[in-house]
């Protein structure tokens, strides 16, 4: 077969335009620290990276849950701290109403310490974190959930659990609800000291003090549960942040890593280029002229 | 005896990763007994130095073999200098201190900035004998999943 001058050249520009293919490629990943910039390029891995870039949303929208849930476990131990010493000073009040040598009239000024202390109590039970109330179960719009009205204390609020989804099928349980809290019998113990010492009744008074060790045992036994929550939520972070940190480097090993071997890579396809351009502009600038020389 | 668990060609692994065709050598293989998080179904990958890569190593799946990264011996780091693998962890690997554990840590390549960071805070652990490793997450508040490698790499 005779091969013509035209198709030499057909030839070679068509091999300059696939060098000009493989450039603009690496080109754009070079200057985009990018390997993989469109499917054609390698489905299988742009699949595989987009779907770890769906993974990574979903650990992110993890690590806000739990920083929420850390917020509000942050939250349940500063005020369940508050309850602790308002029992250490109840309980204090106790010992003194206790003494048998104090008068009616010294055991009326205690009682009213007391119920101050119950108001005191009520008030932080109706703290709210975040504008919601933190005691109310999930009614968390309630902001009164806990009332006083100066003989006993009453809950408005649903017993319901408040959960935030740290991780793959795993949910924690972020709150402590109004009916935990009048369980702990607190506000009994309260009521019923503040009733001793109106009464004059040392000996029941005396009795109490050990219901206000129980009252900050139970209240204990929930701070506990709570740091457990937040402990179990740091360590999910921590795992959460791990596994995004690996697939990060997965994926910047995917997309960006090469940038060294794409860089090599493009040096060569330049070169490959320059070569092919200067065989292909010394085989078009041919003319008649060279022929008949 | 060697003790060590080599994978005796690269041919196997080398076609389809991520790493190109960049050779590889010296491949442990490597039984990751909790997976890796973020790939907790993959348990199995070799420990492979990336020829002209040095100090660079390659950590790849062998399940999936477009899964791999790039990682770093982290005794190689200043910022090593002082870290402890704690003992329950080593113990998990059948180590008894921290000497005989391999310690490596991942990098990744900042997206912006191009800069190289290691995952300092969660090492990959490595009982050579075994074969079995874990990515330790050490309760250290200083240590950063991105710790910068541009002074480490000086």
């Amino acid at each position: 077969m005779r091969v013509t001058q035209s198709m030499m050249s057909r030839n070679l520009i068509q091999n300059l335009n696939l060098n000009r293919e493989n450039m603009n490629g690496l080109q754009q990943a070079a200057a985009t620290g990018k390997e993989i910039s469109a499917s054609s390029d390698d489905p299988v891995r742009f699949a595989r990276a987009a779907r770890y870039r769906k993974t990574l949303a979903q650990y992110d929208q993890y690590m806000r849950n739990g920083n929420d849930g850390i917020g509000w476990a942050d939250n349940y131990a500063m005020v369940m701290n508050e309850f602790q010493n308002l029992v250490v000073e109840a309980r204090n009040v106790a010992i003194q109403g206790s003494d048998a040598a104090q008068s009616s009239q010294t055991r009326l000024v205690l009682a009213n310490r007391i119920d101050g202390i119950i108001e005191q109590s009520v008030s932080i039970a109706n703290s709210s974190f975040l504008g919601k109330s933190i005691f109310s179960g999930t009614d968390t719009r309630n902001l009164q959930p806990f009332a006083y009205d100066g003989v006993s204390v009453s809950y408005s609020g649903n017993d319901s659990k408040m959960t935030r989804r740290v991780s793959e099928g795993m949910d924690v349980e972020v709150n402590i609800t109004g009916s935990e809290l009048s369980a702990a019998s607190l506000f009994n113990s309260l009521i019923d000291l503040r009733s001793a010492l109106t009464a004059n009744d040392a000996a029941t008074t005396a009795s109490l003090i050990t219901d206000m060790d129980v009252a900050a045992d139970n209240l204990l036994s929930l701070e506990s549960r709570n740091g457990l929550s937040k402990s179990h939520m740091q360590m999910t972070q921590s795992r959460i942040e791990t596994a995004k940190t690996n697939v990060l480097s997965f994926l910047s090993e995917t997309e960006d890593a090469n940038l060294a071997e794409v860089i090599m890579e493009y040096n060569a396809e330049e070169m490959a280029y320059q070569a092919a351009l200067q065989t292909t502009s010394k085989a078009i600038q041919l003319n008649i002229m060279d022929f008949i020389r | 005896m060697t003790t060590q668990t080599e994978v005796s060609t690269a041919a196997t692994v080398t076609s389809e990763t991520s790493f190109g065709g960049i050779p590889m050598m010296g491949m442990q293989k490597v039984a990751m007994i909790n997976g890796l998080p973020g790939f907790e179904d993959l348990h199995n990958f070799v420990l492979a130095e990336l020829e002209g890569y040095a100090p660079f190593c390659a950590f790849q799946s062998v399940e999936q073999s477009s899964i791999s990264m790039l990682v770093i011996n982290a005794r190689l780091l200043s910022v090593w200098t002082g870290i402890d693998i704690p003992p329950r962890e080593l113990a998990i690997l059948g180590l008894e201190e921290s000497q005989t554990a391999e310690q490596f840590v991942i990098l990744k390549i900042d997206h912006g900035s191009q800069e190289f960071t290691a995952n300092i805070k969660a090492p990959i652990v490595f009982n050579p004998a075994t074969g079995v490793a874990n990515q330790v997450i050490l309760d250290n508040a200083n240590l950063s999943v991105e710790h910068s490698m541009k002074n480490e790499l000086t």
